[in-house]
């Protein structure tokens, strides 16, 4: 069954385009669009899709109106997964965006949209709860790291993990992107809960406070 | 003995301290008499057993008294008065630096009082061409220059005018005058110390005021500056790279029906074209609002007349300039005459707008008149008006901004 997906951008060209490549993916079916933040939500009411995805600056003052519309839609439709575009990686505006919860949230540069199948992946992910996360906002948010950050003690190969585990991958599919095995990479989320003393959490809230610190590792 | 420590009666003025001290004089001297006469007579008749005591006894203590008279009173005098030249001995040596320059004006105005016995004395300083009191003593009503028994004294310094000496109290003595001459033959470097300190002082705080001026123009160039390129971001993000970005979609959106339907693909390109052909457009009209091509190709003028070619106010421009200026000089002239113009647009509810261009020697010159409201009193801020004084100042130029109900001015000049 194809995701049924909102959209929205003020930008008359972009959403246009945006929603007639999406009609061509066949997995794919745009049910709404919107320009700004209160058509979203009523579409999003009218529709109840799977997924939307969202321009990050939009009116009326073209700063965090997309941030704000993906939390309120995650918290009025928890089943609906919310994808935010932004022009540039803005590593403050991510941590506003997850602060609530990383699951069923992510964060794309929008010249992903062009290459279709990753927007469409991240779509899958965060209709399935999970996370996705530009790579871009990995590597940005990884230079922020400080010495001070409970990051420090971490080694190349958990960072390399929890980067992973933050663009919303089980252990399988970081496996695959790192070439470990799974035990290599279970042995290293381990630990890694360990030294963000999250030994004792569920599973799934390991994983999402885990992220959290990760994102949260700012200079201080 | 420091001046005027040792007079209780400081506000009572310079007469009755005299008075003060002359008492004291006659105390001593009466008291010296009586002593010798005790001593004498008195003393002396029991000493010779004559009572009561002779005549010649009487005699003996005159004659002391008359030998000794004179001398006895000189040496009180010495203890009880501070003389004149005392003081002027103090009053130089005040002036060779030990005492701050604004204690030169008072000290000078009682030392004369005190020393003459005057009613009052002024001291006036000359700085530029403009005459003002330093200082007076006593406190006493001014003094009436035309009074009879006023003297006015020119102070001098290497044959300038510095200052004049007013004296209120009548003729004087000879050691009076004295002092008077020697008092004025010091008066010139004095009053020229204190007027150069004046002057240095004055400097001192329009250099503040100065510096002070150019701080928060600064501030108001970098704010400017930071609000353009957040304006700027806004625009580039809101227009050329979104259309970029919808020009990437419909790419990927053509290539991924190509693969299906060529035909198909075939009838998306005009959409392509579209997408950019605007992103063209709004990247030209944005270099445009930045720096206008014109400006750089056909002058003030011309780029004014550009500008201002969609106005909903009409805008005439007339143009006397024979030459070109340097692109710094044309760039704030136009600059400067673009805000005015606005600023007239959006304020002034002018029905006609005129821009005057002129050389001025090197000096591009403008002015920039509406016959709208004028401006309100005080003149409105953010208007852009700093604005504009800030890019004239950048610029070494001038700029006045003048008006009443039928219309404001602005005028301008920008030097080479």
């Amino acid at each position: 069954m194809a995701l049924r997906v909102v959209l929205a951008d003020d930008n008359f060209l972009v959403r246009q385009g945006t929603a007639a490549l999406l009609d061509e993916v066949d997995e794919i079916e745009v049910v709404g669009v919107a320009e700004e933040p209160t058509g979203l939500l009523a579409a999003v009411a009218a529709h109840s899709p799977d997924a939307v995805l969202t321009d990050l600056r939009m009116p009326p003052t073209f700063r965090q109106e997309g941030i704000e519309a993906a939390k309120e839609i995650r918290r009025r439709h928890p089943g609906t997964g919310v994808v935010v575009l932004s022009q540039y990686v803005e590593p403050d505006d991510v941590v506003d965006l997850l602060s609530d919860g990383v699951a069923g949230l992510g964060y794309l540069l929008k010249e992903r949209v062009a290459r279709v199948e990753e927007l469409v992946a991240a779509l899958h992910q965060v209709v399935g709860g999970g996370s996705a996360l530009d790579p871009q906002v990995i590597e940005a948010l990884l230079a922020r790291r400080t010495d001070s950050s409970p990051l420090a003690g971490l080694t190349e190969r958990e960072l390399a993990v929890l980067a992973e585990m933050a663009t919303g991958k089980n252990n399988i599919a970081i496996a695959r992107t790192l070439y470990l095995s799974e035990r290599a990479v279970e042995k290293h989320t381990n630990a890694l809960f360990a030294k963000l003393a999250l030994t004792e959490e569920r599973d799934v809230n390991r994983r999402v406070l885990a992220v959290l610190a990760f994102l949260d590792a700012r200079p201080r | 003995m420091p001046l005027g420590s040792r007079t209780p009666a400081r506000k009572t003025g310079a007469v009755a301290r005299n008075v003060v001290d002359r008492t004291l004089v006659a105390v001593g001297v009466g008291g010296y008499v009586a002593a010798v006469y005790v001593l004498v007579v008195l003393g002396g008749g029991a000493l010779l057993r004559a009572t009561p005591p002779g005549l010649p006894l009487a005699v003996v203590a005159t004659g002391v008294v008359a030998v000794t008279l004179e001398p006895v009173r000189r040496a009180l005098r010495r203890v009880f008065v501070v003389s004149a030249f005392d003081r002027l001995a103090a009053f130089g040596a005040a002036m060779a630096g030990a005492v701050a320059t604004e204690q030169v004006g008072p000290r000078m105005a009682r030392l004369l009082a005190d020393g003459t016995e005057a009613r009052r004395v002024e001291v006036w300083l000359r700085a530029d061409g403009d005459e003002e009191l330093l200082a007076g003593w006593p406190d006493a009503d001014p003094v009436d220059r035309s009074a009879p028994t006023v003297e006015v004294h020119d102070v001098r310094h290497a044959g300038e005018l510095v200052g004049r000496v007013v004296r209120d109290g009548g003729p004087l003595r000879p050691v009076e005058r004295e002092l008077r001459d020697d008092l004025l033959g010091q008066a010139g470097l004095a009053l020229r110390q204190v007027a150069l300190a004046a002057r240095l002082r004055r400097g001192i705080e329009l250099s503040a005021a100065r510096a002070e001026q150019l701080r928060e123009s600064r501030q108001r160039i970098v704010a400017t500056a930071d609000a353009a390129r957040v304006r700027l971001e806004r625009d580039i993000h809101d227009g050329a790279q979104q259309h970029l970005v919808a020009l990437a979609v419909r790419l990927r959106l053509v290539r991924t029906i190509a693969g299906r339907d060529p035909h198909r693909a075939a009838t998306q390109l005009p959409a392509l074209q579209e997408v950019a052909a605007a992103a063209a457009t709004t990247l030209d009209e944005l270099s445009r609002g930045l720096y206008p091509r014109t400006l750089t190709d056909a002058g003030v003028a011309a780029a004014l007349r550009e500008a201002s070619a969609t106005s909903p106010v009409p805008v005439e421009v007339l143009d006397a300039t024979a030459h070109r200026h340097a692109s710094a000089v044309e760039a704030a002239a136009y600059f400067t005459c673009l805000e005015a113009v606005q600023n007239a647009v959006k304020h002034a509810a002018a029905h006609r707008i005129v821009v005057r261009l002129a050389d001025g020697g090197d000096a591009l010159q403008f002015t920039v008149h509406d016959d709208g409201r004028g401006l309100p009193s005080p003149p409105p801020t953010g208007t852009g008006l700093s604005g504009m004084h800030d890019r004239v100042d950048a610029a070494g130029g001038t700029l006045a901004v003048s008006g009443g109900p039928t219309g404001t001015t602005v005028t301008g000049r920008i030097p080479a």
